[in-house]
């Protein structure tokens, strides 16, 4: 889509230079043809001018956003936040023109045309066959690194030898490390079809060289006996310098995944911490069984998906700023429902755990039918800002997402807040206090209402937070809470209670043991890999839970209600 | 003389009486039931298929009701509660004597009332499609089976126009319709000269939200080319299945996802940008290019804005829902050829009713109480819709048996008479000839 909207920036400024009225603007016209053989003619013409103006009607043509007005061919936007919807269920959109890139107004001169009196042009998937090639060669000068990426890879594949002068020239061009390399194995890949052995055997080797993952099963396919038991590899040269490139990778490969199994750790683990820590507060801190909480995480999550239709509406040009505003607003949002739950129920229920837990329990359930009933029962749809979506290549075939860096990151700044607040503040001393002994607090002059307020308000705060930053992620609806409630309530169960540092090493237990099991079982059992972790996890925990009922750090000495 | 005719006037009176009587029995509303989830997990799915029925029934009244009478909806929640499912379609039928009913989703909650309808003597219409092996009396299935949706959806996939894809990925989450479908696909793949060392399978338990690893197993069978995913992960895992799969940069070029549970509806709660470029395999898409349709979607925004449901306007529309439309308004076409609505006529009328559906021309199937109907698979837009991208030649009839499973190649789908009822010496109804 970001792509798109470059090009079309692109097609405006080589649009001021006046379009000789030729061959190319015919082409582009004769696309939305009802004649098959004008239409092909005009891909043809296309195919062989290979005008880098093309790329957005051609783009819009297999997208399926080409559409007639008229005589005139437009673009409808692909984005649903730029129509319009009337109350009678007509939908109006704004338009461009397919040659100029500039707004085209509809018949009555308004922005706003009607799309049911549009006809859109449709492509034939031979077509759309015709248009895939010429669309690759010319992604290969898009402004976007990804589509320049893929268009290499799937020349790659395709392996059209005539593909290799358009390939060479633009990496000589190519500023971008990872693009440049995905080129270069393209290269590589077709070359090994080159009917000299000697090409085919730098190529092989080349290939080695760069660890071109992709080219693996082309590579083994040229080295495995047939049922004759000969190689399609007919050199022998080329046979023990395929070997040596295969061997090259795969070692390469092993390299990979333990980097990415370590990051999948990392991830999942940070994930666990954040969802964790809320309720390590509330129930490690309170005892309180929040049974809510994981509601209260999905009230931040519903905060995010308010701040960002706000800024659809208020701000559309700073749209990718609504996630900074809403973590704070989230915090605010699930902090003020936690003291509001606070102050009208639990504070009755101190010290009866039962009954909290179903008060609680009930809370979730009402949570869950007032969201349903205030946003819809349907999910949200929350988009990332473009500075958290795609990811960061760190080495070849291993691309770490943004959107997983920042989760990691977010969730220690998180925890060393509360650290700070916790044991470096007056009012994490008074609620240590309470922790510890809440009637002598109460004796020495602790206001231990308010400090239950406010801690529970804090548990809450840092929920909403957690449900915020796993808006990035993950589906926002009414059942958010039920996806995560069960990790919380094991993270701080296995931390123990009344321990951040439980919670902490907890969430990284887990998440280790899940994704190494995961992995080790998915190898020798490939249908059940994600389930059996999931049942060994819960296993070993309750097992764990026997040896030490308290958990990982127990609170030591004479404790209150001990 | 006199005092004949002083009778017949008495006997002419009574009868008009009677009929007369009879008439404002008949003048009472039709109770049909609605029994779709409003609260609870399911609601997410099930809502919008009680106001597209609503919608219907308006339309229905407005256009003259069913036999002169107007419809009522009777509505109650099962709450995603499968017992619950049991308890309110026994109260619909025993306690609100509904005509018919409309409802379900998940499979589980159809076989919880399966054996209600079928001792209560009732009709349910089933909109989703699902796994198949089943075939009821009681049941229409307006949704697809496997083999009118799924199974084309791979017949695509390895067909030129797909790509060729020659490695299949079938990742689900782990339940009936996964573990099925993919049994099916399995052997269909093998029958089509896929050998088994390129077909992986996975499954991950309900609500998986971390799909790192299984992204980068995918990615290391896609290297090379020529891997499609079939997905039948099921409702909130998709967010975070389709953005690792964006985030760790695979692309709908390289490696196609083609999802069975992904329709417009789910679209819009989700994020498309990762998922533009992926497949879906339907029978309607709401961007089918037809005037029944324009005027379907069209009247479904204003009902949403009208009644001021959430979303208004910005409601769209869906295979589901529009086989729920499809349901209701064939059960129309049935009691109007019925001439009544008891329940053992409408049954044999339903069968082989023609309708000029949202997407095109469907029937139900004379004997096997499925919907005929086209498979279409679209690509998904950035806006939520889908474009088409190919579509069956004709309508595909349902295989509620399928071929593929071992036990079920003998069985035979077949409710015409005298299946369908003992007591009488010939069939009731004609099929329709096509309008």
């Amino acid at each position: 889509m970001r792509h798109l909207a470059q090009c079309l920036a692109l097609i405006c400024t080589l649009a001021q230079t006046p379009p000789p009225a030729d061959e190319f603007t015919k082409a582009v016209t004769d696309l939305a043809s009802r004649d098959r053989k004008a239409q092909d003619a005009a891909i043809e013409t296309l195919g062989r001018l290979r005008d880098p103006r093309a790329l957005v009607p051609l783009t819009a043509l297999r997208q399926g956003n080409l559409y007639r007005m008229g005589e005139r061919l437009v673009l409808v936007p692909i984005e649903k936040e730029k129509k319009v919807f009337l109350k009678d269920g007509t939908e109006l959109v704004p338009l461009t023109d397919a040659l100029t890139g500039k707004p085209a107004p509809g018949p009555d001169g308004k922005p706003l045309v009607d799309l049911s009196t549009l006809k859109r042009v449709v492509a034939t998937n031979a077509l759309k066959q015709k248009i895939a090639p010429i669309l690759s060669s010319l992604s290969l000068a898009s402004p976007d690194p990804d589509a320049r990426k893929s268009a290499a890879g799937r020349m790659g594949e395709d392996r059209a030898p005539e593909s290799i002068p358009f390939l060479e020239a633009a990496m000589a061009g190519e500023k971008d490390r990872w693009v440049r390399l995905a080129m270069d194995e393209a290269i590589q890949m077709i070359q090994l079809t080159n009917a000299d052995a000697g090409i085919r055997e730098k190529a092989a080797t080349h290939l080695g060289d760069i660890k071109g993952s992709n080219a693996v099963p082309q590579l083994r396919a040229m080295v495995t006996a047939g049922p004759d038991g000969k190689t399609p590899e007919t050199s022998k040269a080329v046979v023990d310098a395929v070997r040596a490139a295969v061997k090259d990778i795969e070692s390469h490969e092993a390299l990979t995944q333990t980097v990415s199994t370590t990051f999948e750790v990392l991830s999942l683990s940070s994930v666990l911490m954040m969802i964790a820590l809320g309720l390590a507060i509330t129930f490690g801190v309170m005892g309180v069984i929040n049974m809510a909480h994981g509601e209260i995480l999905m009230i931040g999550a519903y905060a995010a998906y308010t701040v960002q239709g706000l800024f659809q509406s208020l701000f559309p040009n700073h749209y990718d700023w609504y996630f900074v505003v809403a973590i704070p607003v989230s915090f605010l949002a699930s902090a003020a429902m936690g003291m509001l739950i606070e102050r009208t129920l639990l504070q009755r229920l101190y010290g009866r755990p039962l009954e909290s837990m179903l008060a609680t329990w009930g809370i979730s359930l009402m949570l869950q039918q007032l969201v349903r009933s205030f946003y819809g029962a349907a999910n949200v749809d929350i988009k990332s800002p473009s500075y958290l979506t795609g990811g960061l290549q760190i080495m070849s075939g291993l691309t770490l997402s943004y959107n997983r860096i920042f989760i990691f990151a977010f969730s220690f700044l998180c925890l060393l807040g509360l650290y700070l607040l916790l044991y470096r503040s007056p009012v994490g001393l008074r609620i240590r206090a309470v922790v510890q002994n809440r009637s002598m607090s109460a004796c020495l002059g602790v206001a231990t209402g308010r400090v239950d307020a406010l801690t529970f308000a804090l548990g809450a705060g840092v929920a909403g937070m957690a449900g915020c930053a796993l808006s990035q992620l993950g589906t926002v609806g009414p059942g958010l809470g039920q996806t995560y409630i069960v990790d919380a309530f094991m993270v701080v169960v296995l931390g123990g209670v009344g321990k951040l540092m439980g919670t902490v090493v907890a969430a990284f237990g887990i998440g280790g043991v899940n994704k190494v099991l995961e992995s080790m079982i998915g190898s020798a059992l490939p249908k059940w890999g994600p389930i059996l972790s999931k049942v060994a996890v819960l296993a070993l925990l309750i097992l764990f839970l026997q040896k030490k009922p308290s958990g990982l750090f127990a609170i030591k000495g004479r404790h209150a209600d001990a | 003389m006199k005092l004949l005719k002083g009778f017949g006037a008495a006997v002419a009176l009574a009868l008009l009486a009677s009929s007369g009587w009879a008439g404002e029995q008949d003048k009472e509303p039709i109770k049909v039931g609605i029994l779709h989830s409003l609260s609870g997990t399911m609601a997410i799915s099930e809502v919008s298929l009680r106001d597209v029925t609503l919608m219907a029934i308006d339309e229905i009244n407005a256009t003259g009701g069913v036999l002169g009478r107007k419809v009522e909806a009777v509505i109650v929640d099962p709450a995603s509660n499968w017992p619950l499912f049991a308890e309110k379609a026994k109260q619909l039928l025993v306690q609100d004597k509904v005509s018919v009913v409309f409802g379900c989703w998940t499979s589980v909650s159809r076989k919880s009332v399966l054996p209600v309808f079928e001792k209560e003597n009732g009709i349910l219409f089933y909109p989703v499609q699902y796994e198949g092996e089943e075939c009821s009396r009681s049941v229409f299935y307006t949704g697809a089976a496997v083999n009118q949706q799924a199974g084309p959806a791979v017949d695509y996939l390895l067909s030129k126009e797909g790509g060729g894809k020659k490695k299949f990925y079938l990742l689900g989450t782990d339940y009936v319709y996964p573990r099925t479908t993919n049994k099916i696909l399995r052997q269909q793949l093998i029958a089509n000269g896929i050998p088994e060392t390129s077909i992986e399978e996975e499954y991950t338990p309900f609500g998986h939200q971390d799909y790192q690893t299984i992204v980068r197993k995918i990615k290391a069978f896609a290297a090379g080319g020529g891997a499609a995913v079939v997905s039948t992960i099921n409702g909130d895992s998709n967010v975070p299945f389709y953005k690792e799969f964006a985030n760790q940069g695979l692309t709908s070029e390289k490696c196609p996802v083609v999802a069975f549970s992904v329709a417009e509806d789910e679209l819009r709660g989700m994020d498309t940008s990762s998922l533009v470029g992926h497949l879906a395999a339907w029978n309607y898409f709401q961007s089918i290019d037809a005037p029944q349709n324009k005027t379907f979607v069209k009247a479904f925004k204003a009902y949403c804005e009208k009644n001021s449901l959430p979303g208004g306007a910005k409601r769209v529309t869906d295979d589901p829902m529009k086989t729920a439309y499809v349901g209701i308004n064939i059960w129309r076409q049935a009691c109007e050829q019925a001439g009544t609505t008891n329940v053992d006529a409408v049954r044999q009328a339903i069968a082989g009713q023609h309708f000029l559906a949202p997407g095109g021309w469907v029937q139900m199937d004379e004997k096997n109480h499925h919907l005929k109907k086209p498979v279409i698979i679209g690509e998904i837009l950035a806006d939520g819709q889908f474009q088409e991208v190919w579509r069956t030649k004709g309508l595909v009839r349902a295989e509620p048996w399928s071929k593929f499973v071992k036990d079920s190649k003998e069985k035979i789908s077949d409710w015409t008479w005298p299946n369908i009822t003992g007591n009488e010496t010939k069939a009731k109804f004609e099929v329709p000839a096509h309008p």
